[in-house]
């Protein structure tokens, strides 16, 4: 922290022209974007899993949301609504601020603690500084509005250090087990089995991990007439007779943050965006294309992360309920020994699918955010060398991502069938249950 | 590089210039799209050196191979002049890509044809093996397809010699696989030939068919020539001397490496399961000669553990354990990521050879990226010393390239070429190491070659100049061949052996040459095709030390016959002809010890429990502690019947020992819970009726189950059954042992209880117990008599009366804690007297602890069972491994933190394992560059640095304790105990002379991986020699072969008749021995 404030106390000094037209210019809904990206491609560098991502995203921006809501009295705070969460400290009465500098301030607050490479974070702070600077926002405006952001972060984050994450650290490693019906670590790094206690992490708005436990899995058989071999050979055939479509559709939404490209002797990782940071950008996106307001964006982004981990919690309960095993594991056992799946299998139990139940409870909201047939080009990719993708509405999205994970060949088709019914009970319930503005955008 | 960076001045050994040599050969690499590490994962392997005597002018000339360019042949003129004669000679080679190269007579005409092999048939590789005749005129002619030996795959390198003893020289080629290590498989593989990656052996049809071909017979050999066969160099040599050659192949990645035990009747048996306890990982060259003349051959491979803690910690090494475990589960032999030494023990019973791994003891275990081992003696004093050559131009097991780099610096889907630029380089000295003796290595007069740090791959041994020392060669990557004359300046003796064989085996390749002199017995064998893609001069050179005069040569020829030569003479090379030879039968030779089937059947069935997964900073578990065993005649009929205490999920035993047999007791588990492990017990009479009662106490590190490990008693109510008593009061301790003895002399046995380990918070001590026996009240905790109940993580205990004053005292021994004395006091109390007593310095790693007289001076002296010296950890009193608690997350539970002394003080663990644990600690080392030099003040706040270490070792070494009227005096046992854990000890007149000798027993399997298994111990006899130290009795001459991870060992019957042994192991069943009936009882030979 020392290092930041040393950028803010340089700020001041260098901000002593004011200029009337402050309050409108710091309506700007990009520098809310552009800190979450910034939060998005340090998620990316550290290598965070997907539920860990979800855990970063879910409380950036309830830091972002509670520091800019007091400046409208038609948005109600999230205290009382999250499990565990406690009044947000309130402004000085009477006293001027700029909101939305507070809630950058608050979001990069979070962001920064949460994630590892805080100079990379850092270095971003210094440029968006640089550029509040050109707002001249009143100096004791501009502090007490980065006080007030801090305040907020500072009590989000006490309010994060209990919800069993930092415990569960050092809960034991998934053990794995003789069973064939159960989860094998999967090539090529044979990586151990992510956040295998993930359910005793505290929920946001749901009951609890279990609240909506999906239907069991296809049960699981050798048998050559069994469903569960058919399922797998499904997916045999799929990989082999994959169109080229398809291969696109996998690769779009692969979302791998930590893929190990063997070439030879030579391991390599790549890395691409989780899918709940694919989701966060499609936010981005429809705030950008539908003229949202920082207002609008901090309740459109806050109310897509709390479903983004809600279903991360309730998938990743499942995932270690029917620890099932992945069909690259099941197919070169009894299929094809040479089959290889056209993206990398991750590194946990295949039931449900992770995409498919975060994109369905994603969508919903986003639904109900921006509307029914809310067209959008979906462009998230293109940093990571792929094309961009256009969509007739957000479940149009979410229909897509589930079955990319079918195309890629890392998961049979109950668990993107199961899965976004998962997802879709997690997002009606959020839906229902988090009240952010009875209006909407 | 190589030349011009050394140092000329006062050294034992001088780099030969090229302008003086005339031999410019270097080994020119070029990568380009099509030939890089990515293309072929091979790419950086380098090229050979073959020497050898070509046209008989008693002056070995060199081949090199040239992966790329021509390969190249040079005379040898003398006085370290050579001539290029590859042109006129015909041997540049075949192709784009080369690799190993050989010299042998293949067709027995007396001239050495030369091997060559390549790489081909993928991608843009157009190498092939290439077979060339010598034509006698320093011309050679391609007769490859004539032989049969035409192929076009993976070779890495081929070796000749005599597989079926029909007297001609026969190839197995070693292939490489570049089957895609994406997915593991498993050992079904083997079974899947594959044409241009599995490996083949080729029999010579040239006696008795008298035909100049090859016939490959891999298919009914018992090869395996599979894919998942990394093949990258071989060894063969007569192991178990059944007088036919076996073979040892190196195999990369999850393959362990494969022994091939010559079954004699032209089909071969891989006994790598039997016969190693483990092997190197990603293992590269070997070499096998007898590092400490014993006349056994041992094997040497190479692997690439950086010893350097920065490279150490910023390069990937051992798999974590859950991947070792999957590997184990997919049937591949446990392999280390480090240079193993397997010391060839000898044959048992049943002619299973058995190896050591003593890497780690000797220590030549870490000399990085390593691709050449030779073993030759450099010095003349008759002990083998080891070369090793070293570099790899890329480093793709540099983590932060593995993890970052391409996010960070490079394009995604970026080229071959710049996903190799951002690869580190990994120069690397070549390593020159003594042979000190005693199992034990050591720098080589240091500084002597002060060796740049550089890329060279294959070398090779001869004496060029013929002046008694052997010179060496070496290919380098990019870089002039480098040329070493021997220079040692030493009035040592030696002797250099010049083999004729007979038929068409004219050099004796494979023969096994003892030279025994006034002071010496030096063993050593003839085989070119040796290290890395290379082959060494058939010449066999002998540094015979301070001799004075050879007594005899005795010649083990391949075929099975035996040469005895009297009356050489020193300092000259004599050519020896094969003649007056004997048939040398195989038989196995007697022992003194035979194993007794009788309790074969006893099992110990340990339950699976992996501490690891839920401390993730733990180094040792102590979750398979057991099998207890307890002794007593339960129903009189004096013979010595014993329980066996059964781990988590299994019951415990009683088997009592009938006049025929045994009688095996499986007991109930609602008697003896089956809820945790027993570890400890012992039958006393606790009531005083005159009965062998049991306790019990349990263990087994699982968290989870503390309320599960209680002490228990059952009291013996005649007709060997048992019931559970209420005499004992509730205790829950992770106990390590149980000791009754009547401390307070009141004529009742009272207890000690052993605390072992608190569960999930290893290093914090567990609480001991002290119980006096108050009668028909039973028993009362009185740890109030000890000066405090957490005396450490006791592991064993002895009753004993230390300072004569008829009061008995305590001896704990435990890890991570000295040799702990408390005195008992008049009033009762007990006091700590170990720094009085002098073992305030002795915090080790403590098994066990065993009292008698060893001395035989009439008092009471100790031996006492460390972790030994075969591990990578090593400890002194200045640089002891230091255990820090600290809670680095806050998140309540110990994160114990071992440090140890590398350089420096740097903490064990890997930065994955600490992150795992601590994964905030990724801000404070983003990089793996930035945890590679960290110290243990960099991790730990300041006020836990100027606390100190909780706990500490400051000894390794097993030792013997003798009680002198000066003080105690602490001894070593010897080496060979410290290859492995000792964890008992007893006495036991294996010998028939009339006095006990001392038995060890251990071996340690479960640390974290970069520890790994301590599993070279077959148990130990030892006897104690007139100026009383210890000398081991081989077990090949005692017959006691303990495999396995041994917990006990008891003289279990002592008669006229003889003695019986039993040994309790962990997860396998008890093993007995028992002398053989007098007449039968003669010693071995060797």
């Amino acid at each position: 922290m020392k290092r930041l404030l040393f950028f803010l106390g340089l700020l001041f000094i260098a901000c002593n022209g004011d200029n009337k037209d402050y309050k409108a210019l710091v309506e700007q809904p990009e520098f809310l974007h552009r800190t979450l990206k910034q939060v998005t491609d340090v998620i990316v560098h550290d290598i965070f899993s997907p539920p860990v991502a979800s855990r970063i995203y879910a409380y950036c921006t309830i830091a972002a949301y509670e520091a800019i809501i007091p400046q409208d009295s038609s948005y109600v705070s999230l205290a009382g609504q999250l499990h565990g969460l406690t009044e947000t400290p309130k402004p000085e009465p009477g006293k001027e601020y700029c909101f939305p500098i507070s809630s950058m301030q608050a979001m990069f607050k979070v962001g920064r603690t949460l994630i590892f490479s805080e100079d990379k974070m850092d270095v971003f702070y210094r440029q968006l500084m640089s550029e509040v600077e050109t707002l001249k926002v009143r100096g004791d405006v501009l502090k007490r509005s980065i006080d007030y952001g801090n305040q907020v972060a500072d009590h989000i984050l006490e309010w994060s250090g209990k919800d069993n994450y930092k415990q569960s650290r050092s809960f034991p490693k998934y053990s794995i087990s003789n069973d064939p019906a159960t989860w094998k670590p999967t090539p090529p790094a044979y990586m151990d089995a992510v956040e295998p206690h993930w359910n005793k992490i505290r929920t946001f708005v749901i009951d609890s991990a279990g609240q909506f436990k999906p239907n069991p899995p296809t049960p699981f058989s050798t048998n050559k007439t069994s469903q569960f071999y058919k399922e797998a050979l499904a997916v045999y055939e799929a990989g082999k007779m994959q169109t080229p479509e398809q291969r696109e559709i996998a690769f779009f939404w692969d979302c791998n943050p930590f893929m190990m490209n063997v070439k030879g002797h030579v391991m390599f990782a790549t890395k691409k965006i989780s899918p709940g940071g694919h989701w966060i950008n499609i936010t981005a996106t429809a705030c950008r294309g539908s003229n949202a307001s920082v207002i609008e964006s901090a309740e459109a982004y806050v109310r897509v992360s709390i479903a983004l981990a809600d279903a991360f919690i309730s998938c990743w309960d499942e995932k270690y309920r029917s620890l099932l095993i992945r069909p690259e594991t099941y197919i070169n056992q009894y299929i094809d020994e040479d089959w290889v799946p056209t993206l990398q299998t991750p590194p946990f139990p295949e039931y449900t699918s992770g995409h498919s139940v975060i994109s369905a409870a994603a969508a919903d909201i986003l639904t109900d955010v921006f509307g029914e047939s809310f067209a959008f080009t979906d462009s998230t990719e293109n940093e990571f060398g792929l094309p961009s993708r256009n969509f007739k509405s957000f479940k149009d999205a979410a229909e897509e991502a589930a079955v990319s994970r079918f195309y890629g060949g890392i998961h049979y088709t109950p668990a993107c069938e199961n899965g976004t019914h998962e997802g879709h009970l997690v997002g009606e319930y959020v839906k229902i249950n988090l009240k952010t503005k009875s209006k909407k955008i | 590089m190589l030349v011009g960076g050394c140092k000329q001045a006062n050294t034992n050994f001088k780099v030969v210039s090229p302008a003086h040599s005339n031999v410019h050969f270097s080994n020119e690499l070029a990568e380009d799209a099509d030939f890089n590490i990515i293309q072929y994962l091979y790419f950086y392997n380098g090229g050979g050196v073959a020497i050898g005597d070509i046209n008989n002018d008693s002056l070995p000339d060199i081949y090199f191979s040239s992966n790329q360019k021509s390969n190249r042949l040079y005379l040898n003129k003398g006085n370290f002049k050579f001539l290029d004669i590859t042109e006129q000679a015909g041997v540049a080679g075949f192709g784009n890509w080369k690799s190993g190269v050989t010299m042998a007579d293949v067709n027995g005409d007396g001239l050495l044809d030369i091997f060559s092999c390549g790489v081909g048939g993928y991608k843009k590789f157009t190498g092939a093996n290439r077979l060339y005749i010598n034509n006698g005129d320093l011309t050679f002619s391609d007769q490859t397809e004539k032989y049969g030996l035409a192929f076009q795959g993976f070779s890495s390198q081929a070796i000749f010699f005599d597989y079926d003893n029909d007297g001609d020289l026969d190839m197995y080629l070693v292939n490489h696989s570049v089957r895609s290590v994406r997915n593991y498989g498993d050992v079904s593989l083997r079974f899947q030939s594959d044409y241009k990656s599995g490996d083949k052996l080729y029999r010579n049809e040239l006696y008795p068919a008298g035909l100049e071909k090859f016939t490959e017979v891999t298919a009914t050999s018992g090869i395996y020539d599979s894919h998942v066969g990394y093949g990258l160099a071989v060894a063969v040599a007569d192991f178990n001397d059944d007088n036919f050659l076996d073979i040892y192949v190196s195999n990369d990645f999850q393959e362990n490496d494969y022994l091939y035990m010559n079954q004699r009747d032209g089909t071969f048996k891989e006994k790598s399961g039997t016969s190693l306890k483990h092997s190197s990982r990603f293992s590269m060259g070997s070499d096998v000669g007898d590092i400490n003349n014993d006349g056994y051959l041992d094997i040497i491979t190479m692997d690439m553990l950086p010893k350097d803690e920065y490279i150490q910690k910023t390069t990937a090494g051992e798999d974590p354990m859950d991947i070792v475990l999957y590997k184990l589960k997919a049937g591949f032999g446990y392999q280390v990521s480090r240079n193993c030494l397997q010391l060839n023990q000898g044959v048992d019973a049943k002619g299973e050879v058995y190896f050591s791994d003593i890497a780690p003891l000797a220590g030549v275990e870490a000399t990085d990226w390593s691709w050449s081992v030779l073993m030759e003696d450099l010095d003349n004093d008759g002990l083998k010393d080891v070369f090793i050559t070293n570099g790899i131009p890329r480093r793709p097991n540099d983590l932060d390239y593995i993890n970052y780099i391409l996010n960070d610096s490079v394009q995604r889907f970026a080229g071959d070429s710049e996903l190799i630029k951002y690869m580190p380089k990994g120069p690397v000295s070549n390593v020159l190491l003594r042979n000190l003796g005693n199992l034990k290595f050591g720098d080589f007069s240091v500084g002597d070659l002060n060796w740049p740090k550089g890329f060279s791959h294959g070398a090779a041994m001869a004496d060029l100049d013929g002046d008694g020392r052997l010179d060496i060669v070496i290919n380098n990557l990019n870089e002039v061949a480098t040329i070493i004359r021997n220079t040692n300046q030493s009035d040592k003796s030696w002797v250099q052996i010049a083999l004729q064989g007979g038929k068409g085996n004219t050099f004796g390749l494979g023969a096994k040459i003892t030279v025994f002199t006034d002071s010496l017995k030096v063993t050593s064998r003839v085989m070119a095709t040796r290290g890395w893609q290379s082959s060494s001069d058939n010449v066999l050179h002998f540094g015979l030390g301070a001799s004075t005069r050879i007594d005899s040569i005795q010649i083990v020829w391949p075929e099975g016959e035996v040469q005895l030569i009297k009356g050489a003479s020193l300092n000259k090379k004599l050519t020896l002809k094969k003649s007056n030879t004997s048939t040398l039968v195989y038989a196995l030779k007697t022992t003194y010890l035979v194993t007794d089937t009788t309790l074969a059947q006893i099992h110990h069935i340990e339950n699976e429990y992996i501490p690891f997964r839920q401390e993730f900073l733990l180094t040792q578990s102590l979750a398979a502690e057991g099998p207890a065993m307890a002794f007593a005649d339960i129903d009189n009929d004096r013979l010595t019947d014993f329980f066996l205490g059964g781990a988590r999920g299994n019951r415990s035993k009683l088997i009592l020992q009938k006049s025929k047999g045994v009688r095996t007791v499986d007991l109930d588990a609602d008697l003896i819970p089956t809820d945790a492990d027993v570890v400890g017990a012992q039958f006393f009479d606790a009531n005083g009726d005159g009965l062998e009662d049991l306790i019990i106490v349990r263990g087994g590190q699982e968290v989870d189950n503390l309320q599960s490990m209680m002490p228990s008693l059952y009291l013996n109510t005649g007709n060997s059954s048992f019931k559970k008593s209420g005499l004992l009061p509730d205790i829950l301790v992770n106990a390590s042992c149980v000791k009754a003895f009547d401390f307070d002399g009141d004529g009742d046995m009272d207890l000690f209880i052993g605390g072992g380990v608190v569960g999930g918070s290893f290093g914090l001590k567990p609480k001991s117990y002290l119980l006096k026996n108050n009668g028909k009240e039973g028993f009362e905790i009185v740890n109030h008599l000890l000066p405090t109940a957490q005396l450490g993580m006791v592991k064993d205990v002895i009753w004993q009366d230390v300072n004569g004053d008829s009061m008995v005292d305590l001896v704990i021994v435990g890890l991570w804690m000295p040799i702990t004395i408390l005195q008992q006091q008049s009033d009762g109390t007990f006091k700590n007297v170990t720094e009085k007593l002098g073992f305030s310095a002795t915090s080790g790693w403590w098994n066990t602890i065993f009292s008698y007289d060893v001395d035989s001076d009439g008092d009471m002296d100790w031996v006492v069972g460390n972790l030994g010296l075969n591990s990578r950890l090593r400890a002194s009193k200045s640089q002891p491994l230091e255990l820090w608690a600290a809670d680095l997350d806050e998140n309540g539970s110990n994160d114990p933190i071992m440090t140890y002394f590398n350089g420096g003080r740097y903490p064990f663990i890997t930065r994955d394992q600490l992150t795992r644990q601590v994964p905030s600690l990724k801000r404070k080392f983003p990089r793996y560059s930035d945890f590679g030099k960290a110290s243990i003040e960099q991790l730990l706040p300041k006020n836990q640095i100027a606390n100190g270490a909780l706990l500490r070792v400051e000894m390794l070494e097993s030792i013997w304790v003798e009680n002198s009227p000066s003080g105690y005096k602490i001894h070593n046992l010897p080496r060979e105990a410290q290859m492995f854990p000792i964890l008992d000890f007893e006495l036991a007149d294996v010998d028939s002379d009339g006095k006990p000798e001392l038995l060890a027993v251990g071996n340690l399997t479960d640390f974290q991986s970069e520890i790994g298994r301590q599993d070279a111990g077959y148990g130990l006899v030892m006897k104690l020699n007139k100026s009383a130290s210890f000398e081991v009795i081989p077990n090949r001459v005692t017959g006691f072969w303990v495999n396995g991870a041994a917990r006990k060992v008891k003289l279990f019957n002592n008669s006229k008749n003889g003695i019986t042994i039993l040994v309790g192991r962990n997860n396998e069943s008890a093993l007995t021995f028992r002398t053989k009936s007098k007449n039968q009882n003669t010693s071995a030979s060797r």
